[in-house]
């Protein structure tokens, strides 16, 4: 889900950052804004359709997450996130490859467990020239070499880096499960403040991982999210902390926290429990503890990140510590000045309905660089 | 050495200070020469070095380039062929680099417009390419090329003014420092005939993109600038960066895939090209600074000569005493070498100061003509203060070389006599005379060689020739013509008309040095005097002849100097449709390149022309005729692109098109003094049918018979799209603007000129009073015998008058074969222009009475020195 919390506005702010260019003054009456759906209760998914492309909501992405383990047993994560958004501009009938209708990011991220080793890419393109784009009759979305797209039941993955690269075929073992109530993920009380948000939480994931030129086959479990909507954060929204689990017994856990300016959660922060049946239950604010157990102070941005938590949801008896498998997972997207965020791979201990449990996740905070801050 | 240097300072430095006027006029000439050297070399540079730099700062590491051939764009559509190229590593992004009319709206403090750099960038996929230009790879360094100064960190949510807001521009520091922009501005411009207002969403910095065109440049996202030019789906440029182990690969490649009409090159490819360019240009100007320095070389030959042939006696006595050839010859050298240096040093200095001068009067003609690069300031390359320093010591050792080497064949017995050395030059006139005549005939001969790649190499030659061979027969004319100037002036002026002019003589060696020199000085201002007023008097008559039509219409933005603004082509119906018009023809020019050069494509509507029209042709066919036969793939070429590609009527030529390769046949070549790029003009409907391109450049409009100019212009006008800015110009105002542009390009020739002609005078006042110190006994001798002092004054003045004359007769006569060789080989391969002969016989009627009045002045001094002559002192040194 959270990547819903690269919302609209730090999705624009990272291209502005990544141009250099980031600029905010009144404009003179020449632009025509462009009017966005917004995200309200009720909303029917339909699948695989929802897969595809939504335009007609600003901002979008769709998120992949996982474990790899190679055959000689080292393990890595990755992350592979589309991002769509939409330009603020009134759209013209005008036939150009440059014309900016939306814009496409992309993030690639892979941590080398074993090798404490962890590398990010970055992409940015418009739709123009078919070297980026979503489409909304099929799930196909790609960025220069990247892409995700559904062939039969498969979903199949790549992304090539320098150093890696990623061939992947995902199986999805259960269904997609819906997250909050209604349709709507809400992130805060206003109205339209949310978004459309589910996830595939186990994907069987099976493949190639390239380390520099060296072909490696891999297996794993992955985790895909989906979210859409246009309008999803406050003002005084400081940033927000993002969890998901596999735990080794068949259930996945989701649990979002917005974090307000003043340290509080808001209380629509919620969350998500899918048993080893697929079906799931949706968590509030009141149903989950987060207790951090250190703390980690990145020596690039100066963000003190929680390091390492403590987690519970007792009406699901899950009791689990979660460990980063290395500390420094802290994405400066286009360069110093851009969205910095921390996503990285952890590993999973504890109970789950009173049994011993181990497990994987993948952990996200914003917010905690200073920069960032400014920026929001 | 202790010894030679005493000996210098004593023998040397003494004499050279006490004749300070002499020393001064001499150092004076030298550091004219290297002077205007270097600031007109430091002016060519800064074409060309600001050209590079910007295709540096814009291109920045891109190793490969996709241009246009066949005109300023090229179509979009070409990217997705590059898509596979991808797979080689190859990176590649689109860019528009076009320029366009700014309008200032509050014109109080600037002009009402001028010209500056759109540059369209992939704003998006640039990062890959911001990456490379940037120092930013390390991450922690964010001086992207794509800086933006990010003055209000405060953001409110909704008012995002971005690069990608509509209309939204990032703009060059330079600009936004002249018209007070900062973020949310608006400002104005021109293209074709309609205003586009734009919005700042940003001020760039100097690094990368932002100091390209020195910060005079506008740059969006490549869409808007699509949008801004009205240039749908086109492109100006790809640039790509392709790894260095696939480079050929990806050259190759391109070149098989790549439209014909599109040109796989580097960037260094826009750089020679634009140096190809104006190379006639620069050459045609450096060749005439070289002309200063050789008269300055003439001054040194000149003092040198005078200082060593004054001082053989003593030389005799050094030697007498045992001092070496070679000791002496060192220090003569000293004296060469210290005059080189005081004088070089002084020339680099005051080049240095003229330099911005210089610039300013040609950078106008190489932006209207050439490349439109700002050129508001020099740049400098070290290496050029070097090399005019270099070409000034060594220009200077090379002219005293012949004195030095006569010193050291002084005996010691002979040097005590003056008359044996005279005597020598005497009986060396007559090969001397031989050899000029040589030279003259070798000059003859390298003018009728054809050009060497486009470059006048062999008329440069000859030009050399005509100065050095003019110049050896100096002295044997002199030695012939004195006595009969003797005789006469005897006639008009007594005894001293006829003691001035065999003195004269009697010191030959130096008169003929003194005489050469102002006849090369003159040679040269009669020459280029020649040049321009023929070439004035040709483009006028061509004007006259070629401009038959009444009014001109064209784009505001051309009118402002943006070569490229063009018209729908509806205005030709408007302005048919106005009474009192009886044709109006629709013309249309584009950049192409041509076998790797600058050329223009052009399109008429021939039947228009062939009614209306008059166009001058080679062939001497008149305009019907030959108009009438352009249809189909015909073409007629302009004089300068035939005489460059070496093309005439009945050939063919081959253009790269957007539809492949197309010949044309070549109906006429006719005359054109607008461009020395060269023109193919072809017809309009095959022009529109291959290029897909209906706009005009400007409409031809010919009025009936008695129809009233003032009136037929406001139909026009009122006939016009109320939004359509644009310019409609009467012949005579078209004329006067033509005549405006060719004096301006004429302006530093003109500067030039006066130059050569004060070194020249330098070297008369020089040779005045070298003479009239030399002179001194003979002056005491007549005082002694009862010569009155102003006697002596008037003997010194007819000397300078003879000196003038027969400086001036001979530079006419010189100056008239430069004239030739500047106009029929110099000029005509290096620009191509026929040029019809014309003398401004009284411009040298004009100058001739100046330069024998200016000799006659410059003796004033010398005169009054002869005329305090002391008798019984110096007479007593005898």
């Amino acid at each position: 889900m959270f990547r819903a919390k690269l919302s609209f506005r730090s999705v624009l702010t990272m291209i502005f950052a990544l141009l250099g260019t980031f600029a905010a003054v009144n404009v003179p009456a020449l632009a025509a804004q462009k009017v966005y759906k917004q995200a309200l209760p009720g909303y029917q998914y339909k699948f695989p359709q929802d897969h595809y492309s939504h335009d007609q909501f600003r901002t979008e992405w769709w998120y992949y997450t996982g474990h790899l383990l190679t055959e000689d047993k080292r393990r890595f994560g990755y992350e592979l996130t589309f991002f769509r958004t939409g330009a603020d501009n009134e759209p013209t009938n005008k036939q150009s490859p440059w014309k900016l209708d939306n814009f496409y990011l992309a993030h690639f991220a892979i941590t080398d467990e074993n090798g404490k080793k962890f590398r990010y890419t970055e992409k940015l393109n418009r739709s123009g020239l078919k070297l980026a784009g979503a489409r909304q009759d099929a799930y196909y979305v790609y960025n220069e070499g990247w892409s995700v797209e559904k062939v039969g039941e498969h979903y199949l993955l790549r992304a090539d880096s320098p150093e890696y690269s990623i061939h992947l075929v995902l199986d999805s073992l259960k269904k997609p499960i819906v997250h909050g109530s209604n349709g709507v993920s809400q992130k805060a009380s206003c109205v339209g403040c949310a978004s459309h948000y589910y996830s595939m939480t186990r994907l069987k994931t099976e493949g190639t991982l390239f380390i520099g030129d060296k072909p490696n086959a891999v297996t794993g479990t992955s985790w895909m999210d989906h979210e859409f909507g246009s309008n999803q954060l406050t003002s005084d929204q400081a940033g927000w902390d993002w969890y998901s689990i596999q735990l080794d017994d068949n259930r996945e856990l989701m649990f979002y926290l917005m974090r307000r300016g003043d340290g509080s959660f808001e209380k629509e922060s919620s969350g998500t429990i899918v048993n080893a049946d697929g079906s799931f239950r949706h968590l509030t604010l009141a149903d989950f503890s987060a207790k951090p157990t250190g703390s980690w102070v990145s020596a690039k941005t100066k963000g003190k990140y929680p390091m390492g938590w403590k987690l519970s949801v007792p009406s699901a008896a899950v009791d689990i510590e979660l460990t980063p498998t290395m500390v420094d997972q802290e994405l400066v997207t286009g360069r110093s000045t851009a969205v910095t965020y921390w996503e990285g791979s952890v590993s999973v201990k504890g109970t789950s309905n009173g049994k011993s449990v181990t497990g994987q996740g993948y952990v996200e905070m914003t917010g905690y660089a200073e920069k960032f801050k400014q920026k929001l | 050495m202790s010894f030679a240097f005493t000996l210098f300072l004593r023998f040397v430095a003494r004499d050279v200070r006490r004749n300070w006027i002499r020393t001064l006029l001499t150092v004076f000439g030298i550091a004219l020469g290297v002077s205007v050297y270097l600031a007109i070399s430091i002016a060519n540079n800064t074409a060309i070095s600001q050209f590079k730099q910007t295709v540096s700062q814009v291109s920045g590491k891109a190793n490969i380039e996709l241009m246009p051939l066949s005109g300023p764009a090229v179509p979009e559509s070409i990217l997705a062929e590059l898509a596979n190229l991808r797979a080689l590593g190859v990176k590649y992004t689109p860019m528009i680099d076009e320029h366009l009319v700014l309008v200032n709206e509050q014109p109080e403090n600037s002009p009402n417009s001028e010209i500056v750099q759109l540059i369209g960038i992939d704003m998006l996929a640039d990062s890959d390419f911001k990456s490379y230009q940037s120092d930013a790879e390390d991450e922690t360094d964010d001086s992207g090329k794509i800086r933006a100064e990010d003055t209000d960190s405060g953001t409110t949510k909704s008012d995002n003014l971005s690069v990608f807001s509509p209309r939204a521009v990032l703009v060059g520091g330079k600009l936004a420092e002249r018209y007070s922009l900062k973020k949310g501005s608006k400002l104005t411009v021109v293209v074709n005939d309609q205003k586009e207002q734009l919005i700042v969403a940003g001020v760039l910095g100097t690094s990368g993109i932002g100091g390209a065109y020195s910060g005079n440049v506008i740059v969006a996202d490549i869409g808007l600038a699509q949008d801004i030019l009205k240039w749908p789906g086109k492109i100006t440029r790809v640039d790509l960066i392709a790894p260095d182990e696939v480079l050929s690969i990806a050259q190759e490649k391109l070149k098989e895939i790549m439209p014909s009409d599109v040109l796989v090159a580097t960037p260094d490819t826009r750089s020679e090209q634009a140096e190809k360019m104006v190379r006639s240009f620069e050459y045609n100007l450096l060749a005439l600074t070289f002309i200063a320095l050789m008269v300055g070389m003439f001054l040194i030959y000149n003092t040198m000569t005078i200082t060593i042939l004054r001082r053989r006696p003593e030389i005799g006595i050094l030697r007498a005493i045992g001092v070496s050839r070679s000791t002496v010859r060192s220090i003569f050298l000293w004296e060469a070498i210290c005059l080189g240096l005081m004088g070089t040093t002084l020339g680099v200095v005051m080049g240095a100061f003229m330099a911005d001068g210089a610039l300013k009067a040609v950078a106008q003609t190489f932006q209207y003509f050439y490349f439109k690069v700002p050129l508001e300031k020099i740049t400098v390359d070290p290496l050029q203060y070097v090399a005019a320093f270099a070409i000034g010591m060594g220009l200077t050792l090379i002219a005293a070389l012949p004195p030095l080497l006569e010193s050291t064949t002084v005996s010691p017995a002979e040097a005590t006599r003056r008359a044996s050395q005279e005597s020598k030059v005497r009986s060396s006139t007559k090969p001397l005379f031989l050899v000029g005549l040589v030279c003259l005939a070798l000059c003859y001969i390298c003018a009728l060689q054809p050009p060497v790649n486009n470059f006048p190499l062999f008329g440069y030659l000859a030009a050399l020739l005509a100065i050095m061979g003019s110049s050896f027969l100096v002295p044997l004319i002199l030695a012939q013509t004195l006595p009969a100037v003797a005789s006469v002036l005897a006639r008009f002026f007594g005894v001293e008309g006829r003691i001035a002019a065999v003195s004269l003589q009697g010191t030959l060696g130096r008169t003929a040095v003194a005489c050469a020199s102002l006849m090369i000085g003159i040679a040269m201002m009669v020459s280029l005097a020649i040049m321009i007023s023929s070439f004035r008097k040709t483009v006028t008559h061509w004007i006259d002849q070629s401009f038959e039509a009444d009014l001109w219409l064209q784009s505001q933005a051309r009118a402002s100097g943006n070569k490229f603004g063009r018209l729908k082509e509806d205005v030709l119906t408007a302005a048919s449709a106005v009474d009192g018009v009886a044709a109006a023809e629709g013309f249309v020019d584009r950049n192409i390149n041509y076998q790797g050069m600058s050329a223009f494509l052009a399109a008429a509507d021939f039947d228009v022309l062939t009614k209306y029209g008059n166009q001058l042709f080679l062939s001497g066919e008149s305009s019907k005729v030959v108009c009438a036969r352009v249809v189909g793939m015909h073409a007629i070429i302009s004089e300068p692109f035939a005489v460059r590609k070496n093309l005439k009527k009945g050939d063919s030529v081959e253009i790269d098109t957007p539809l492949g390769k197309r010949k044309f046949f070549i109906e006429d070549v006719f005359y054109d003094y607008a461009s020395d790029l060269g023109y193919i003009i072809i017809p309009r409907d095959v022009y529109k049918s291959l290029y897909s391109d209906n706009s005009i450049s400007n409409v031809a409009i010919y009025l009936k018979e008695g129809a009233d100019i003032e009136k037929v212009r406001q139909g026009i006008l009122k006939n016009l799209d109320k939004s359509s800015l644009v310019s409609l110009s009467s012949t005579s105002e078209l004329r006067k603007e033509a005549i405006r542009i060719f004096d301006r390009t004429f302006a530093i020739t003109y500067a030039l000129h006066t130059i050569a002609v004060t070194v020249a005078m330098l070297s008369i006042m020089n040779a005045l009073f070298a003479l009239t110190i030399e002179s001194r006994r003979e002056f005491a001798i007549l005082r002694y015998i009862g010569a009155k002092k102003s006697q002596l004054a008037k003997i010194v003045y007819l000397q300078a008058a003879i000196l003038g004359a027969c400086g001036n007769l001979g530079g006419i006569g010189l100056g008239y074969i430069l004239s030739l060789l500047l106009i029929h080989v110099i000029n005509k391969q290096s620009f191509g222009w026929s040029v019809q002969y014309f003398v401004p016989y009284d411009f040298i009627l004009q100058s001739s009475t100046l330069v024998i009045l200016t000799s006659v002045l410059s003796g004033i001094y010398p005169a009054r020195m002869a005329a305090r002559t002391l008798a019984p002192s110096v007479v007593r040194d005898e």
